[in-house]
């Protein structure tokens, strides 16, 4: 037993000794380098070029604005939420990196005019060289998984969301990847059909990438694949097709047909996954949606919040089919910042907390579940079904 | 989420400021709530819980962190943290526990596959039967964990003001503990090397192997947890730490998320308050930090005069690890895919030492817990659907020094290991049913917690910084407190809220001898 105490004390003395040669070294932060560049709180980026992709669609190129901070390091399929100042409206919209993850001098975005769209024709028609915007970092979780994805993947693109794509065929082609994509690209027209020479050039190139395009509305003369990307187009021009591993990038509408078509050809649903951008074009389409509602009613939104040390109450009307967060970012007198990126409910920047009233969030999305309890909501995919109540005082 | 611009610094006064909604800070925010404080609760993240939150992947919501909670027990027989639970007015209407039914399942490479009980007796039955030839030795050790045990509960009772006589004569085997290593405590009475990593299986939980973990740390957890049992909160961990912040503003607290705290204000050697990122000022007279100690005083306390002694205090422990888990969505249910336990630990083999040498290098795992969830709770996942979270631990450093391009390639490299261990041991065929795989390194423990190394018990859990001799809240800035892991009686849930309650605690001590 004494030996065990003499240990008691021996450890002490220990302890006492290894404090006494200790030396102090300044204050360090060992992985903020690592974390930086991986994930920075906020990047801004500087817009170094601009180019036609179709007559719908513009390239731009964004270099880091801060010449001792370089960009975040990506995952080709990720996305960055971009901050656009409309005449006083602030917004963030996500736009999937283009361009390829093996090198991060810049990163390429493409935006296609969304019609009646806010964000999209503002910067397809103003944005310049020279222009700079706050970025988020590299978010989203469309991107190939070494875990489980296997090595024969199939790609099903819908018109823009065809850029994930680029950046992942890029990346796998350039590193020599083993492994095998199949792209199946749906358009209306070959007018729309983004990257087309370099897809066609990759193609005679390499043996592991194949794409076919197939156009919805094409004219007479075009040869290739014509329709919707349905499970007869599939089955008929990917071999194997149970066997393979699918990544879904279009409409959200896109999502629900091609989900649909795969199920009727047996391909395992977790075989197949998707990017969710966006909010739906139009939301009274969407599965459980209270058809009773008159579409043109106006509901009352409170909002609590804290503006120069001082606690306010304000309220405003808003459209039951237009996203909360978008109402709330349009009221411009009150000027609230709130963060967002994904604009899908996925990424979780915008949760918010929810007093009183009741909200449409879509069935395929999923949050926490005691957060539904508490009252918590992403305001960007909640529609208000009711007057609203939210308390912006603890965020 | 609002960006407040500098010029929306308010002076408003509160009693306390806590900084930081990790398990220590809102256990010392409800314990101040509970005595009436005016308490502000500021959190740089949108949700609270540190470790202990949740989160979604497709239609997947994970657990963060918890793998079983001590301390909680049963309603005849229940815990100091359930009690402190229903004093906030947490159980029984705002949440609930699920108990998990056994202590664990421990499986090696070379097929050894067992599972370890709850209960004080029936866990030394198990071993008796597991190892009959090491009866004596067993025996033996379970008179010392039962008097180390013992000892832990008289201190507790008595709130830590016991005298070093009093122990030694009352509890002896607690003196005799505190300076011992568990390899010592196994030395007196086997050296059956598969016993050994048998009832070591939990080494996991603090960070060190039996050559190298305070005995006290660890006979006092596993003690705890056979006595009282694991619970798991219905909502995962996030229900638990949403639910104490309920409590806490039920209690006339406030909270504000998205609160970055740079600077802890002091004039002349006493808190006066806190400074945001964003140039807001909060002034109170105390604030506790749930903040790591490292950053909490060279970094936010930047400015104030600290001693050398001090500072010494605060670099001269060694650091514990941080961690790496895969969160799998598996598309089968547990069952069918034989997933029977809660907790599973798998092991390469009986070297234990080697094992925690690994811990050092971004080499092959050799010790990973797979926690599957719906065992207990059905609901963790959608219906035909299961929850399996991998995790190993790794040391900060590695992961520090790597080069960003390489960071994804790493990381995604070290996961596929950690499967193939899987694949190896309980389900052949895992990667047939992956629908989601997400990865958190030890870069993540760190981006989510910012914890100096990415550290997720604090400093190492030794000897030299077991319970009786770690890092204490009081500091020398009147005012100032610490709460968390680094600190009083280390890592894990329980413990991680009792340090935040003793902070607290400290502070109404001081306030009523009006030291402060």
């Amino acid at each position: 037993m004494m030996e065990d105490i003499k240990k008691y004390r021996e450890a002490e003395k220990l302890k006492k000794w290894s404090q006494e040669v200790q030396k102090i070294p300044p204050y360090l932060d060992k992985f903020e380098r690592l974390n930086d560049r991986l994930h920075p709180e906020i990047q801004e980026l500087k817009i170094t070029k601009i180019q036609h992709l179709s007559h719908d669609t513009k390239l731009f190129r964004f270099i880091s604005a801060n010449p001792n901070k370089p960009l975040a390091i990506f995952r080709a399929g990720q996305y960055i939420g971009i901050t656009v100042n409309i005449n006083g409206v602030r917004t963030v919209r996500p736009y999937s990196i283009i361009s390829s993850p093996n090198q991060t001098a810049y990163y390429e975005l493409g935006i296609r005019r969304k019609k009646d769209g806010f964000v999209s024709p503002f910067v397809l028609d103003n944005a310049k060289i020279g222009d700079i915007f706050e970025a988020t970092e590299p978010l989203g979780q469309f991107y190939y998984n070494p875990l489980f994805h296997g090595k024969d993947l199939v790609f099903i693109a819908g018109g823009c969301g065809i850029t994930p794509f680029i950046s992942m065929i890029r990346d796998i082609i350039e590193l020599e990847k083993p492994i095998n994509i199949e792209l199946l690209y749906g358009c209306l027209t070959e007018l729309d059909i983004l990257f087309r020479e370099e897809l066609e050039d990759i193609r005679t190139r390499k043996q592991n990438f194949e794409v076919k395009f197939v156009l919805s509305e094409a004219h007479s003369e075009w040869g290739g694949l014509c329709g919707f990307i349905t499970k007869d187009v599939i089955s008929s021009n990917i071999e194997n097709y149970i066997d393979k591993f699918y990544y879904i990038c279009g409409s959200r509408e896109m999502y629900q047909f091609i989900l649909e078509e795969l199920n009727k050809l047996g391909v395992p649903r977790h075989h197949i996954i998707f990017e969710t951008f966006g909010v739906p074009d139009d939301v009274t389409k969407i599965m459980g949606w209270p058809s009773h509602l008159n579409l043109s009613d106006l509901f009352e939104i409170t909002l609590d919040y804290i503006q120069n040390g001082k606690t306010h109450t304000t309220s405003f009307k808003a459209s039951c089919t237009e996203p909360l967060l978008n109402s709330i970012e349009h009221q411009k007198d009150i000027n609230l910042n709130i963060k967002s990126g994904c604009r899908s409910g996925v990424c979780a920047l915008c949760r918010t907390k929810l007093v009183s009233g009741e909200i449409f969030l879509p069935p395929d999305v999923t949050i926490r579940e005691v957060d539904k309890d508490l009252g918590y909501i992403h305001p960007c995919i909640s529609y208000p079904l009711t007057d609203l109540h939210l308390d912006l005082k603890m965020i | 989420m609002i960006q407040n611009s500098p010029e929306d610094s308010l002076s408003e006064e509160y009693d306390v400021i806590v900084v930081g909604a990790g398990l220590g800070g809102l256990g010392a925010a409800c314990q101040l709530g509970l005595a009436d404080k005016r308490v502000l609760l500021l959190e740089k993240h949108n949700v609270p819980g540190g470790f202990a939150t949740s989160f979604v992947r497709g239609r997947f919501e994970f657990e963060g962190a918890l793998h079983m909670l001590s301390d909680i027990g049963s309603p005849d027989d229940p815990g100091a943290l359930y009690r402190f639970f229903k004093r906030i007015g947490l159980v029984p209407n705002l949440i609930s526990f699920k108990i998990i039914p056994e202590y664990y399942r421990s499986v090696f490479y070379d097929g050894y596959d067992a599972v370890i009980p709850y209960g004080i007796e029936a866990y030394f039955d198990k071993l008796l039967e597991l190892f009959p030839r090491e009866e004596e030795g067993i025996e033996q050790f379970k008179e010392i964990s039962i008097s180390v045990y013992k000892g832990i509960q008289y201190i507790g009772s008595k709130r830590g003001e016991v005298s070093q006589k009093e122990i030694i004569k009352n509890h002896p085997w607690i003196a005799r503990v505190i300076g011992l290593t568990l390899q010592d405590i196994y030395d007196k009475c086997f050296d059956n090397k598969r016993l050994i990593s048998v009832i070591s299986q939990p080494w996991g939980f603090l960070g060190l192997p039996p050559s190298k973990v305070s005995a006290y740390s660890f006979l006092g957890m596993t003690m705890s947890y056979l006595d009282k049992g694991g619970a798991y909160p219905e909502g995962r961990s996030h229900a638990l730490t949403s639910g104490m912040v309920k409590c806490f503003e039920k209690m006339g607290g406030r909270i504000q998320f998205n609160a970055l705290v740079n600077r802890i204000l002091t004039k002349n050697n006493h808190v006066i308050g806190v400074e945001l990122s964003n140039g807001q000022k909060y002034f109170a007279q105390s604030v506790i930090s749930n903040v790591n100690p490292i950053c909490t005083v060279m970094k936010m306390l930047a400015e104030a005069s600290i001693s050398e002694d001090y500072k010494k205090k605060i670099y001269a422990p060694e650091i514990g690890p941080s961690g790496f888990s895969v969160y799998i969505g598996l598309n089968s249910p547990a069952e069918e895919l034989g997933l029977k336990e809660h907790e599973t630990f798998l092991n390469l083999d009986d070297d234990l030492d080697r094992a925690y040498e690994s811990f050092r290098r971004i080499e092959d795992p050799r010790y990973i817990v797979a926690a599957c969830y719906n065992n207990i709770d059905p609901n963790i996942s959608p219906k035909g659907t299961s929850q399996l979270v991998l995790t190993t631990l790794q040391m900060g450093d590695e992961w520090q020094t790597i080069a960003p391009d390489q960071y994804h390639k790493i990381k995604d490299k070290y996961a596929d290991k950690m499967i193939q261990m899987i694949e190896h041991t309980i389900l052949p065929n895992i990667r047939e049913y992956i629908e989601v795989a997400e990865i958190a390194s030890p870069l993540t423990y760190y981006r989510y917690s910012k914890n100096y190394n990415g550290a997720i018990y604090g400093y190492h859990q030794d000897v030299l910084n077991s319970p009786m001799m770690r890092l204490k809240s009081k500091t020398p800035i009147k005012g100032l407190y610490l709460a968390g892991a680094w600190t009083n009686f280390g890592g894990g849930f329980s413990t991680a809220i009792l340090g935040g309650r003793v902070a607290a605690g400290l502070y109404l001590h001081d306030k009523k001898e009006g030291k402060i």
